[in-house]
């Protein structure tokens, strides 16, 4: 009977299609078919798609792992372990909150940031190599609110929660 | 006959209605549909179709070919979403479901909106679409003990996987439709345990003209048979995670 174990290199269902799909000449033309509608219905859903996003900012943050020092061509620190991992943890509560991100980039100042746009409200979460974490509400033009987060799943939430109200308002 | 769980694993419930639009529906048309809903759905993003990959959000990357097919409008919590596309209308609710008749009430009270301001010269296909959730508290579980349609590997071969994607359909010659069972194992969102999706999907593609009572009788009946289904694939222990169990 299959019994599960730890997954190792965790490859989502969904992305069977990218690796199988198009292109692949060893895939029939029937099986390529039945992946397409796979896919397609996949991402009807919202939690699917969602889900998906989510897995990709994971694997965007692990891929942050081979940046070095100076990787904005001036002196930028690479973003360090502990703001992988925050930045990870982050992003399980967002999922949980049904919130995804517009983008993750690593941060100049040395970090990961993880940005969410909604028409001209723009807000980020800054998760710093020293384990600080950093909220940001703005406009193109003008910074509306900056405070600091501990840690702690609920104080991540409330500041979510805020994110939320102000990209909605 | 109904059942209704304390804690139902229902991650997301949605009723779907894809239809052939006249061509005069452009996107500006879906897009003025937002000041109707705006009060209750007051997030817009566009909905986009991406060779070989669909987005919710704005972004795409630049590898990816895109066409928008609509909008998808949000409430401020982010669990009610309406999607008006070209091809169709979807309800969504995400967790925590609340039940059936609110899905099924603001599906209609929505629908009616897309369809007033669309005018659909044919409904092609009708959907009702659950996707659980079942959180089992064990990164290392059996999963004939909590699912009743597993992958059944090979005695002769290893018994341990990592993952798994399983998709099944099942004819519904009783209402000349599907059912499209699609189960996986997905990385969990708390540690040390172990999650698994079971999307159940049941639709009819509609050949006839179909009249607006004969579209919520039928999607009764999709829902009657996703719960059966639902019932049918999970054991006692699985069941024993959802809490108390209440029949109305």
């Amino acid at each position: 009977m299959p019994v599960t174990v730890p997954p190792v290199d965790y490859r989502p269902a969904v992305a069977l299609y990218h690796h199988l799909g198009p292109g692949n000449e060893s895939i029939t033309s029937p099986y390529t078919a039945m992946l397409e509608n796979t896919y397609a219905e996949i991402c009807r859903s919202n939690f699917w798609t969602w889900r998906k996003q989510f897995e990709a900012a994971q694997r965007d943050v692990a891929g942050l792992s081979s940046l070095q020092h100076g990787w904005d061509t001036y002196d930028a620190e690479a973003p360090n372990e502990l703001a992988r991992t925050t930045a990870k943890d982050i992003l399980r509560i967002l999922e949980q909150e049904a919130l995804p991100p517009s983008r993750l980039l690593p941060s100049r100042e040395g970090g990961i940031t993880i940005s969410f746009a909604e028409g001209s409200r723009r807000a980020e979460i800054e998760a710093y190599n020293s384990g600080e974490i950093a909220v940001a509400i703005y406009t193109p033009t003008e910074v509306l609110k900056v405070w600091e987060l501990n840690a702690e799943t609920r104080s991540i939430r409330e500041a979510i929660a805020s994110i939320r109200v102000y990209l909605t308002a | 006959m109904a059942i209704q769980y304390e804690h139902a694993p229902i991650t997301e419930a949605l009723i779907d209605i894809r239809v052939e639009n006249p061509p005069s529906v452009t996107l500006a048309v879906l897009e003025g549909l937002h000041e109707q809903v705006a009060s209750d759905y007051p997030r817009k993003q566009k909905r986009m179709f991406l060779v070989g990959e669909i987005s919710a959000g704005d972004a795409v990357g630049a590898h990816a070919s895109q066409t928008q097919t609509g909008f998808a409008f949000s409430s401020s919590d982010s669990k009610q979403i309406f999607q008006a596309r070209t091809d169709g209308f979807t309800f969504s609710r995400l967790r925590p479901y609340v039940n059936w008749i609110q899905l099924r009430d603001e599906a209609e009270r929505l629908w009616g909106i897309y369809r007033q301001s669309t005018g659909p010269m044919r409904i092609s296909r009708i959907a009702v679409r659950f996707i659980n959730q079942i959180d089992i508290p064990s990164p290392r579980v059996d999963y004939k003990d909590y699912f009743r349609t597993t992958p059944e590997v090979s005695p002769d071969l290893p018994q341990g996987i990592s993952g798994f994607f399983m998709e099944l359909h099942f004819p519904q010659p009783e209402f000349a439709g599907m059912l499209v069972l699609r189960q996986a194992a997905v990385a969990p969102l708390v540690p040390d345990t172990s999650s698994v999706i079971l999307d159940l999907d049941v639709f009819k593609e509609i050949s006839d003209v179909i009249d607006e009572g004969e579209i919520w009788t039928l999607l009764e009946e999709l829902r009657a048979r996703k719960n059966e289904f639902f019932e049918g694939s999970l054991t006692k222990e699985a069941k024993n995670l959802f809490g108390e169990r209440r029949e109305y």
